[in-house]
This record gives structure tokens, C-alpha cells and sequence, in this order.
């Protein structure tokens, strides 16, 4: 899986390597372990020289397995709440972080922090829930990630009145006639 | 605009620059070594300072204007420390940067134009996240490793040129080669480079500093006693 000069160098004592994770939003969300920017090279296989945010959004990673024969699982990545992107977008259909694609993968470096090779990506998920959680001072976002089968799936349409649909889509009436619509009521055709 | 530490603060008896960086250990192996890996990429700088004297009320007012416009930590601040004993600087023998006008003529008082000590510029493109790049030195002495240089990157929108000072180490420096107008060295260093960098840019050795973030807002100023007398502990990450 890994390519040859990659893997030769995980077989080293002391391997430096960095984890880049990529969230194919509308804006993709483009993470990585280090500080400042990180570029891929031009034959990436995901995206060529795409740049990689670094600047210590990630807090915490997951332990990732590969399954065999297994269906599902979930991870959870946190990362430091008071990235203005995150903050504006996590929350914002649109953005639409429901259901994108997610992949992490692996970057060796050598003795130079320099790429020794392209990106080994090895995980691919689909991206699922958001957790915004404040404890003390520190504000952290965790996006849950599964590899399948997990999804915790709210209902995507839940209120169909009039005022909700409008706060999405202020000039769409679509709705507007719902509450006229119930039990009690008998609409009058014609 | 980002904040400048002003010069009356940084005589700072006790000073520090490391890289921070993050080191795994993977526990002790059966053979008893302890494996270790690193997954930052370089690491970022941190800066120490520590005693720094305030010690009349005029600075006491400095530093209290700085505490409020750092904003506990939340907006960055420009921090630059004296290299000038690790600087290249020229031998004395090569002049001390100060040339006349083009006739030979000095100034009617005899002092003439003074120029920087040490002018120093990339002499092949680099790419974001290098460690290595060739320099050409217009003036200064050749490298040894061990000198700080700062690089101006491209601020963030809306900012000054200043706000994207970096800071960078050379590790390693090679043989001078002399080319037109100088001499140029491949150098090693750290951090890895921030952003690229085009032919040209100017390497910065007499301001070396970096865009700062203040690490412990809460305790980095001890108590003011008789209204002038206190001192500052300020700890700073390199911010992004």
C-alpha cells in the first residue's frame, strides 16, 4: 500500500512522518499534524498540490484500524474550536460537511522535512456528525467520521411549516399553505 | 497592524529561542531503546524571556499598554531579539558599509551615506516547506551556521509587510561560491520555510524576529510594588 520508499523509511527507528486529513466539502476542509502550511506534491493521488492547513487545528486524532470483513466504525477527530472556518461553515448546510467524503493519509518525510514521497492515503470515510463542546477555557470541535454502515442520520426534513422552509429559503412559499392543512380542516378545491 | 515589543523591553536578561517540536516516544522496546517519531513536520519557535526589568513608571506604562493590546494572547505580536553577536558582519577590512557620493566626495561635515551591515537575499526560487535554499550574501561574511534570519513573507490580507516575519536557523551552510555581485552559500535551516519564496527576497539579519502569540497571558507579569517596580516572564509561540 505504501509506496517502496515510504515504507522503507516507516522502517526506520526514528520516522518522521506527518498525517494530512481531507474533508471534501464544498470548501475542502484541508488538515494536517504540523504548523503552517503543508503542500502535496503534482502527482498526488487525490488532489495535486493542494495546500494543507497546519496551524495547530488539530487536536486530537483518532486510532484508525483496518477491518477485515468488518462493516462499520467511528472516529472522531477534535480539533482547536477557534478556527474562524470551521466556526462560520460547520454548522452551515451549504458547506456541506453531512456526508463528504473523508480521507487521511500519510506523508513521510526525511531527514530534511522534506516529502520522500507521495502521499499514502488509506482511509477513506464519509464525514457524519459535528460536536461543538466548551469545557473550561478551551473550545473544541469534534467531526465523527464513519467508515460505513454508522450513520446517525436525523431526518433531513423535519419541519415542513412555512417559517422553517423560509429561514433557509426566505422567497420560496413553497409551505405556505401548510397550516392549513390538519385534522380539523378541510381544504376547499376549486 | 500587528504590535511591535519595543527594543526597552527586550533586554531581557534571560533569553530563548527553541523549536518546539513534537517528539513521540513509542514507549521501550524489548532491546531497551526507546523508539521515537516525529509527526510536526519541524516544529514552530517558542520564545522565553524572562526577567525582564521594568523598574520606573514610564516602562511599567509600556508594558501595561502592550498587556492590553495582546489581548491575552489572542492577537499576535511581533517579537525581535538582538542576533547581533551571531550576525555575519562583515571584517572590519571590507569597510563598514558607509560609501560617498559617486565623485569620491564625502558630505560637507565628512560623513558619508551609511547602508546596512549585511545584505542578503535568495538566489534560487524555494519552494513552501523547504529546509534548504542557496543565499546570495551581497554583503556580509560568509555563514557558518548557528545565524538567525528573519524573511517577510506575504502578510495576511490587509496587514503590513512586517506581519509576515518569520524566523528561521541555519543548521547547516555551505562553501561560498563567488558569483557577480557577491557570494552565494547553500544553506540548512529550520523551520521549514513558511512559504516560498522567489529570487531576490531579502534575507533579514539585522531584525530577526517572528509573528508571536503570548503563551501565558496570566501570569507572564508579576505584581507592580511601590507603582515601578516589576517584572515580566513573557513565553511566545510562533503564530500563524
Amino acid at each position: 500500500m505504501l509506496p517502496d520508499r515510504a515504507s522503507m523509511m516507516a522502517r526506520r527507528e526514528a520516522p518522521r512522518w506527518a498525517v494530512l486529513v481531507n474533508i471534501d466539502t464544498t470548501t475542502p476542509l484541508r488538515i494536517w499534524t504540523g504548523p503552517g502550511s503543508f503542500a502535496t506534491t503534482v502527482d498526488d493521488l487525490l488532489d495535486p498540490s493542494a495546500i494543507y492547513d497546519g496551524i495547530g487545528l488539530l487536536i486530537d486524532m483518532p486510532a484508525f484500524r483496518q477491518m477485515i470483513g468488518g462493516t462499520a466504525e467511528r472516529l472522531e477527530f477534535t480539533l482547536d474550536g477557534t478556527w474562524p472556518i470551521l466556526r462560520d461553515n460547520l454548522v452551515d448546510p451549504a458547506f456541506g460537511l453531512k456526508g463528504a467524503a473523508t480521507s487521511v493519509g500519510i506523508a513521510f518525510l526525511d531527514d530534511d522535512y522534506q516529502l520522500v514521497d507521495r502521499v499514502a492515503w488509506f482511509y477513506d470515510a464519509v464525514a457524519d456528525l459535528v460536536t461543538d463542546s466548551r469545557q473550561d477555557m478551551t473550545d473544541t470541535i469534534s467531526i465523527s467520521i464513519t467508515s460505513g454502515d454508522a450513520l446517525a442520520m436525523r431526518a433531513l426534513l423535519v419541519y415542513w411549516t412555512d417559517a422553517n422552509h423560509r429561514r433557509l429559503n426566505p422567497t420560496d412559499g413553497f409551505f405556505r399553505r401548510v397550516g392549513f392543512y390538519g385534522p380539523q380542516y378541510s381544504p376547499r378545491w376549486g | 497592524m500587528f504590535a511591535i515589543w519595543p527594543p526597552q523591553l527586550s533586554a531581557a536578561p534571560g533569553l530563548k529561542w527553541r523549536r518546539r517540536e513534537v517528539v513521540g516516544l513509542a514507549g521501550t522496546a524489548v532491546d531497551g531503546s526507546q523508539p521515537r517519531g516525529t509527526t510536526d513536520g519541524g516544529g514552530r519557535w517558542e520564545l522565553t524571556m524572562s526577567g525582564v526589568w521594568l523598574r520606573n513608571a514610564g516602562v511599567v506604562k509600556l508594558a501595561r499598554a502592550l498587556e492590553v493590546m495582546m489581548d491575552g494572547g489572542a492577537a499576535p505580536i511581533i517579537v525581535n531579539t538582538c542576533e547581533r553577536a551571531y550576525a555575519p558582519m562583515p571584517p572590519e577590512a571590507e569597510g563598514d558599509g558607509r560609501v560617498p557620493n559617486s565623485d569620491g566626495t564625502a558630505m560637507s561635515d565628512g560623513s558619508l551615506y551609511q547602508s546596512r551591515f549585511i545584505s542578503a537575499e535568495v538566489y534560487i526560487n524555494a519552494a513552501l516547506r523547504a529546509t534548504q535554499m542557496t543565499v546570495l550574501i551581497r554583503a556580509g561574511a560568509p555563514l557558518t551556521g548557528g545565524e538567525a534570519f528573519s524573511i517577510y513573507h506575504a502578510p495576511p490580507r490587509g496587514y503590513d509587510d512586517e506581519d509576515g516575519k518569520r524566523r528561521y536557523q541555519i543548521g547547516r551552510a555551505g562553501l561560498p561560491v563567488n558569483v557577480a555581485g557577491g557570494f552565494t552559500q547553500l544553506i540548512t535551516f529550520r523551520t521549514p520555510l513558511r512559504a516560498a519564496v522567489t529570487v531576490g527576497t531579502k534575507l533579514d539579519f539585522d531584525s530577526v524576529g517572528s509573528v508571536v502569540r503570548l503563551l501565558n497571558p496570566d501570569d507572564f507579569f508579576e505584581d507592580i510594588s511601590m507603582a515601578r517596580f516589576s517584572n515580566l516572564n513573557p513565553v511566545w509561540q510562533e503564530a500563524f
